[in-house]
């Protein structure tokens, strides 16, 4: 009776994953490729995490991320999703605090370069907003464009990701960004707190009613019918939906 | 629905797109890596948009794993099929290999056990992404640098049953025909002589690392002299098949790869034309 394919699949799969110690030729270059794949990858969507630990540090973080997180799709452009979350979890000794929001701000650039086409054009999504009675209004949803993403972490973010390296001293201010597509790639700007938190609730499903708490709670002056202009104009908001 | 030209094209990796795409080269075709251009939206999506606008494209998918037993993954299909209907390609590829079990993909080409089991698995996947896809795909011959015991069917009658079994085309690389040759012993002009003649409709040639004991299909390098030669064993038996130069490691100026399709081109234009006398012998013989 012949050995079945499952059978051999399942052994071959736990030949790949045990230990180096056994290998023959073959099966090791298996191996070898199978990391130089992740490592290509996830170096791909985090040049910058990359360029901050330096090309060994960060092989070693891979192969460390990807002991610990399968892959389970077969399109590594979606893969890496975690990393933050494992530098956060101290995974890297000696890396500095701001390397997970790092690793963050650059899986939200990745994310935002994947994302759907806007909706609709701010004049549509204005039509849109006009249609809606100022009585429903509070009720309706605002949705974010698909290509925004919305990042907070210990400060200077942006400035360590636009530089490179991360400047001596304590991080005593948190920063918040936000990150879309523009006509030549990705643009990340800085957004006031209030704000930022406004969008990030409407980005989790709140109405624009349900939205303002956590923005006044950071800034009791925080004027959301300008914010709402504002960011319709810059396409940052798509097209509302009444309740 | 287009078919490939008979001529030689290029695998469009990123550090070329933008020169493929502003310049617009003379290059028979373009290949690209389907699931680099799964996103939903944004600039690399436009960008093939514009491509697929100036050259015949083929899509060269790397992930979907058809030979193996994990359940065939239904949304990396559904992110094919919506490629394909948006680039409406020429040609859509996928690998003989498996890569996922148990709920974990390896992300790469693994090798299959040329079992009787194996082939129905095969052509049964194969028919599920046609049907979705609403067309026949063309499946390619893998390196490999591990066998099994349990295979009874030698390699290429496996991949000549799974094109008759199945409906689909076959996409012969010949590097890989050179490489597995080298690394099991077979041999590889009969490997070419047992594929069914109207089933080849793409050949990938691309180089290898040759400096260990086995030999790495690495396509980072130019097309070795032998794998040149076997080309031309091909063309013979093939005749002019639309053909691939593939570099995806240490991927070298756009300029080297024109060179290298031209090199290609030059063999399919030389084979055009043997089988053009060949042909206009044979009616000057049939008129006289």
């Amino acid at each position: 009776m012949t050995t079945g394919l499952s059978v051999l699949q399942q052994a071959f799969a736990g030949r790949l994953l045990a230990g180096s110690g056994n290998d023959d030729a073959g099966l090791a270059i298996y191996r070898r490729t199978i990391r130089t794949n992740y490592r290509n990858a996830l170096a791909a969507t985090y040049p910058v995490v990359r360029e901050l630990i330096g090309a060994a540090a960060f092989d070693a973080l891979v192969d460390d991320y990807v002991a610990s997180h399968a892959s389970t799709c077969g399109d590594l452009n979606v893969y890496g999703d975690g990393l933050a979350d494992h530098l956060a979890a101290g995974r890297v000794a000696g890396a500095a605090p701001s390397l997970a929001d790092v690793a963050r701000l650059e899986w939200a650039i990745d994310e935002a370069a994947r994302a759907a086409d806007p909706d609709a054009p701010p004049a549509e999504v204005f039509a849109a907003l006009q249609a809606i009675p100022v009585d429903a209004l509070s009720a309706s949803h605002f949705p974010l464009q698909a290509d925004v993403r919305l990042v907070h972490g210990r400060g200077p973010l942006l400035r360590i990701w636009q530089s490179r390296c991360v400047p001596p001293g304590p991080v005593d201010e948190d920063e918040h960004l936000m990150v879309r597509r523009d006509a030549d790639g990705v643009r990340i700007e800085r957004v006031p707190p209030a704000e930022h938190a406004w969008l990030a609730a409407l980005s989790h499903g709140a109405t624009l009613g349900g939205s303002l708490a956590s923005a006044l709670a950071a800034d009791p002056s925080f004027d959301v019918s300008a914010a709402v202009g504002a960011r319709i104009a810059d396409g940052t908001l798509a097209r509302p939906r009444p309740a | 629905m287009s078919e490939l030209p008979p001529t030689a094209g290029i695998g469009l990796r990123a550090p070329h797109v933008r020169a493929v795409r502003d310049d617009r080269p003379p290059i028979g075709w373009l290949e690209v890596h389907s699931e680099n251009y799964f996103a939903d939206g944004g600039p690399a999506l436009a960008s093939l948009d514009r491509i697929a606008a100036s050259y015949p494209l083929s899509l060269h998918g790397v992930g979907l794993a058809l030979g193996s037993v994990a359940p065939l993954d239904r949304e990396h299909l559904r992110k094919l099929a919506r490629l394909v209907d948006r680039m409406q390609p020429a040609s859509v590829s996928e690998h003989l290999c498996w890569g996922a079990f148990g709920g974990r993909h390896f992300n790469d080409l693994l090798p299959l056990p040329f079992t009787a089991e194996a082939l129905d698995h095969v052509c049964v996947r194969v028919a599920e992404i046609q049907d979705v896809l609403r067309r026949p795909i063309l499946v390619e011959n893998v390196s490999t640098y591990a066998t099994f015991p349990e295979s009874d069917i030698p390699e290429a009658d496996f991949v000549a049953a799974v094109a008759a079994r199945s409906g689909c085309g076959l996409l012969l690389d010949v590097n890989n025909v050179h490489v597995n040759a080298r690394n099991h012993g077979v041999d590889a002009e009969a490997y070419i002589a047992t594929l069914p003649i109207d089933r080849v409709r793409e050949i990938h040639l691309a180089g290898f690392d040759d400096s260990g004991p086995i030999v790495i299909d690495t396509h980072g390098a130019h097309v070795a002299p032998p794998v040149w030669a076997l080309y031309e064993a091909a063309l013979a038996r093939f005749g002019a098949v639309p053909t691939l130069i593939e570099w995806d490691t240490d991927i070298p100026p756009l300029g080297v790869l024109l060179d290298e399709a031209a090199r290609a081109q030059a063999l399919l234009d030389r084979c055009a034309a043997d089988r053009a006398s060949v042909r206009a012998a044979a009616c000057d013989t049939a008129a006289a």
